[in-house]
């Protein structure tokens, strides 16, 4: 008796959660993003926010594993490197559909690496693919399909290099994702209805990983105010902002958004060097801690540690002593759309100021910014780059486009063929006149009873893989 | 007024009226304790030609013992003894009354169920007791030799019945619990059974990556590796049954595959013999359970059915994980998962036959751990320091809780699978629990009651 009732002791002491259940299917899954982007092309996808939703509607032939290693998504397994690794053979899964029932097939992924060179895209990931046989012709308008890619048969292809490049992780980023010639994606997701400042979309069952687990996914662009009052009320699932929501659980993302301070030597002349040296004497500490929000580290080099280790940055170059302050007061350019970049200008205002340095902080909307930087209409600006590919030489890559254009990426594959990639990035940020300030990301808070959630190393999840234990939410 | 052997075989002259069952009346076919009580009495007139008074000593569980000494009183009757019961003396009194009685010869009986089996055993002792002239002196020396008796038939539900009433289950149930097998992969479904139609138990494993078969052992008898199922499901998940499915004892089917698959183990060699339009989603000593999974999802259709039927449409939106049969079933043949974790216990008739259980996870069983005729549930139930227990619950009537019977030390990783059979051949149910560990790796574990394996887990 004494035995039983020990027993019925621990068994109701342990009886505290349910046993393992698989995933559950149904309901809609609520994520709140900083905002909810104008853009779907997923290769014009460059802050966090678009990265998310360019997963959430597109695919890739590839993907980057909670784990960090690659593994197939539209294609059966890993592309296979010729000798030499300047090639590669790759093969897709059979019955592959996109959104709009048409089949995925390797033309279409030849189609779509050639479209991140087109000029009429615009694409800020043109590196993803300069690296390609035939990028020149393309970018020129000269051919409207790269010449080193080679369609094999309906479901393979082959895809030769001129210049080295890690092109299975450089697949794997959202922006390489597969689209069919009228825009339609083939992600766990299909496009939907913009309701009310949300972004609802249904799921697509024929995803290459398997259906989503939930029916639906939102999106929603709150600010922080309004996302810690959906998440009391119980009308969000997921937040992903710089800020944690009060009262919910939250894990990091990595902090892949770098900012750089850019100095334009057109507009400041002989006042370069100082300028440069100025920013880059800034307690960089004091000013992420202090001026940033959400997850943040200094950054000590051109690549963000999240993607190279600190320890192996190269620090650009100190700036020359020679040259003067510059003579006229100088206009600092952020982008509105940049999560902090008001609040650093403003500290960078002061201190340079207190160095006989004049500034004046102009925030623009995001399309005004890039117009005035791409005219050259800038004397400072702060920019941000969201690495979309973990590994150190793609990120030398895109850092060169976002810094410099396509010519600096030229540069840049030149130099990866024989030098380190902190070394070819520091080189970067040196020919951009850029000095590296911090990188920061955002932190997701996840509601009790939201399952699936897996950071990846790129900074984006899967939201095909959320799901919910209690249940369909509707 | 009459004396004690008066009585005695007054009662046996009651008895003969009553005898000649209902059933035989009827041209029935007659029941296990009429078939029993024919044989053991045919085997005692065999011992013992003359006929005369017979003293009926039985032991049995309570409520059988009465039932069965009626039915050895009948068909002794009915080959010409008197019969005087003795009721209610201890058997190792019977050879002392039935001399003071003056009864010829003493039958005694024990009597059960086999443990594990549908099977009513009868054993005893024919002795004789007529007075002795010459051991007038010595009465406690037999005049002549006693002769062993035994038969055994299988058990109807009537005796199922009586032997179950009369004997409740201990408390608890001390089962070891030790570790069968490592796969290096995650197991997907599980199931026990006679593979290879020779009578003996094996394990059928299904992974990502094809179906195992395992001897009891553990060790490998047979692999088929299989492809990809032709479309993705995110979440991978499987069902196993073994039974007879016309040219193959396995049948297996993963979500994402268009048909299930008939296998055949031919020495170590798995070799597929027809397909099937439905999964295959259990089975046990009620038959096999036939179903569908959800298009593109892991989880399966709501649908049992006994046979397979292309037309048959799920009886409701619910989502099911897994189904599991009892190899011995009782009032309880099948268990179902729902998606929300409650586990509904059905009879062989598919009707709930026990209130449901709430918050199991998908590593179950069916198994008659203790052989009382009755299957346990084996089951997982995660404790909020993370890790997981093997707990057993005896299935509660229809509208009471289940009782927990016992439950195991802490288990490393989750349990996914289970399955139940007799593994370690003691004629009664094991239980075999899959865990999936951290690493992508699992480990099976064995649930046995069979004290030749010593302390486990």
């Amino acid at each position: 008796m004494r035995r039983a009732l020990a027993l019925a002791a621990v068994l109701a002491a342990t009886q505290a959660r349910s046993g393992a259940l698989p995933p559950r299917y149904g309901g809609e899954i609520r994520v709140l993003l900083p905002e909810i982007p104008a853009d779907l092309d997923p290769a014009r996808a460059s802050s966090p926010a678009e990265l998310v939703t360019a997963r959430a509607l597109h695919a890739t032939l590839l993907e980057v594993g909670p784990s960090g290693r690659l593994r197939p998504v539209l294609l059966a397994a890993l592309p296979e490197a010729e000798p030499g690794g300047r090639a590669f053979r790759m093969r897709l899964r059979p019955g592959l559909r996109f959104h709009d029932g048409q089949p995925l097939l390797a033309a279409d992924v030849a189609a779509s690496l050639a479209r991140l060179l087109q000029p009429s895209v615009r694409s800020p990931h043109a590196w993803l693919a300069l690296a390609v046989q035939g990028a020149e012709a393309v970018r020129e308008g000269r051919a409207a399909s790269l010449a080193g890619v080679q369609v094999l048969s309906d479901l393979e292809l082959r895809v030769a290099l001129d210049a080295p490049l890690d092109l299975p992780r450089a697949l794997a980023a959202a922006p390489a994702a597969i689209v069919s010639r009228s825009g339609a994606g083939a992600g766990p997701f299909r496009p939907g209805g913009r309701t009310g400042g949300t972004l609802r979309l249904p799921v697509f069952d024929g995803h290459a990983s398997g259906r989503a687990y939930a029916d639906s996914l939102a999106l929603a662009g709150l600010d922080a105010r309004r996302a810690a009052r959906a998440f009391s009320r119980g009308e969000a699932d997921l937040a992903l902002r710089p800020e944690a929501v009060p009262g919910a659980g939250f894990s990091e993302l990595p902090a892949l958004t770098a900012s750089y301070a850019l100095v334009n030597p057109r507009r400041t002349g002989s006042s370069t060097a100082a300028l440069r040296r100025h920013l880059a004497e800034l307690d960089r500490a004091e000013l992420t801690r202090l001026f940033v929000r959400g997850p943040a580290v200094p950054l000590l080099g051109p690549l963000p540690p999240a993607i190279l280790a600190p320890a192996a940055q190269a620090p650009g170059r100190p700036a020359g002593a020679s040259g003067g302050a510059p003579r006229h007061r100088l206009s600092l350019l952020v982008s509105s759309g940049a999560e902090s970049h008001r609040a650093v200008a403003d500290r960078i205002q002061v201190k340079l100021f207190d160095r006989g340095v004049s500034v004046v902080v102009q925030a623009l909307e995001p399309g005004a910014f890039a117009a005035r930087l791409a005219a050259g209409d800038w004397d400072l600006a702060l920019v941000a780059v969201t690495f979309v590919a973990p590994s150190p030489s793609l990120a030398v890559l895109q850092l060169a486009q976002a810094l410099g254009g396509i010519p600096l990426v030229r540069r840049a594959l030149a130099r990866l063929d024989s030098a380190d990639p902190a070394a070819v990035a520091a080189e970067v940020a040196e020919a951009a006149q850029a000095v590296p300030l911090f990188a920061s990301g955002l932190r997701a808070s996840i509601r009790p009873g939201l399952e699936g959630f897996a950071a990846r190393p790129d900074g984006t999840l899967d939201p095909g893989a959320l799901w919910r234990r209690e249940g369909p939410s509707r | 007024m009459a004396s004690p052997p008066d009585r005695a075989l007054g009662t046996a002259l009651g008895v003969l009226l009553l005898l000649a069952p209902a059933t035989w009346a009827a041209g029935a076919r007659p029941g296990s304790l009429a078939l029993a009580a024919d044989e053991l009495a045919a085997r005692f007139a065999g011992t013992a030609p003359d006929r005369g008074v017979v003293a009926l000593a039985v032991a049995a569980p309570a409520a059988l013992a009465g039932p069965l000494e009626t039915a050895l009183s009948g068909a002794l009757a009915r080959l010409g003894w008197s019969v005087a019961p003795l009721r209610g003396h201890p058997l190792a009194d019977a050879e002392q009354v039935a001399r003071s009685l003056g009864a010829d010869r003493l039958l005694r009986i024990s009597a059960g169920l086999v443990p594990g089996r549908r099977e009513l055993a009868l054993a005893g002792e024919s002795i004789p007791t007529r007075p002795n002239f010459f051991l007038q002196h010595s009465p406690s020396v037999r005049p002549g030799g006693s002769r062993l008796l035994s038969v055994s038939v299988a058990a109807d539900e009537d005796v199922l019945l009586l032997a179950r009433a009369s004997a409740p289950p201990p408390a608890t149930l001390a089962p070891v619990v030790r570790p069968l097998l490592d796969l290096g992969e995650r197991v997907l479904a599980l199931a026990a059974g006679d593979v290879a139609g020779d009578g003996t138990t094996a394990l059928a494993i299904v992974t990502p990556s094809g179906v195992e078969v395992h001897a009891s052992s553990g060790a490998l008898l047979a692999r088929r590796p299989a492809p990809p199922p032709a479309r993705a499901v995110r979440h991978p998940a499987a069902t196993v049954a073994i039974a007879d499915f016309g040219g193959g004892r396995l049948a297996w089917q993963r979500a994402g595959d268009a048909q299930a698959e008939v296998l055949a183990l031919a020495g170590a060699s798995l070799a597929p013999t027809s397909s099937l339009g439905a999964a295959p989603l259990c089975a046990g000593g009620a038959g096999p359970l036939f179903g569908a999974f959800l298009p593109g999802r892991a989880s399966l259709a709501d649908l049992l059915l006994p046979a397979m039927d292309p037309g048959a449409h799920p009886r409701s939106d619910a989502e099911l994980l897994a189904v599991a049969a009892a190899p011995q079933p009782g009032r309880v043949a099948y268990a179902a998962l729902s998606a929300v974790g409650s586990l509904v216990l059905l009879g062989p008739d598919l009707a709930p036959a026990a209130a449901a259980m709430e918050g199991l996870g998908c590593g179950f069983a069916l198994a008659d751990l203790d052989g009382d005729g009755e299957p346990e549930v084996v089951a997982s139930l995660a404790d909020a320091t993370g890790g997981d227990r093997i707990r057993v619950f005896r299935p509660g009537a229809r509208g009471r809780a289940p009782t927990a019977v016992f439950e195991s030390g802490p288990i490393a990783g989750e349990l996914v699978a289970g399955a139940a059979g007799d593994l370690t051949g003691d004629g009664i149910d094991d239980a075999v629990m899959a865990a999936a560990l951290p690493d992508g790796t699992s480990r099976l574990w064995l649930v046995t009651t069979d004290p030749r394996l010593g302390v486990g887990h």
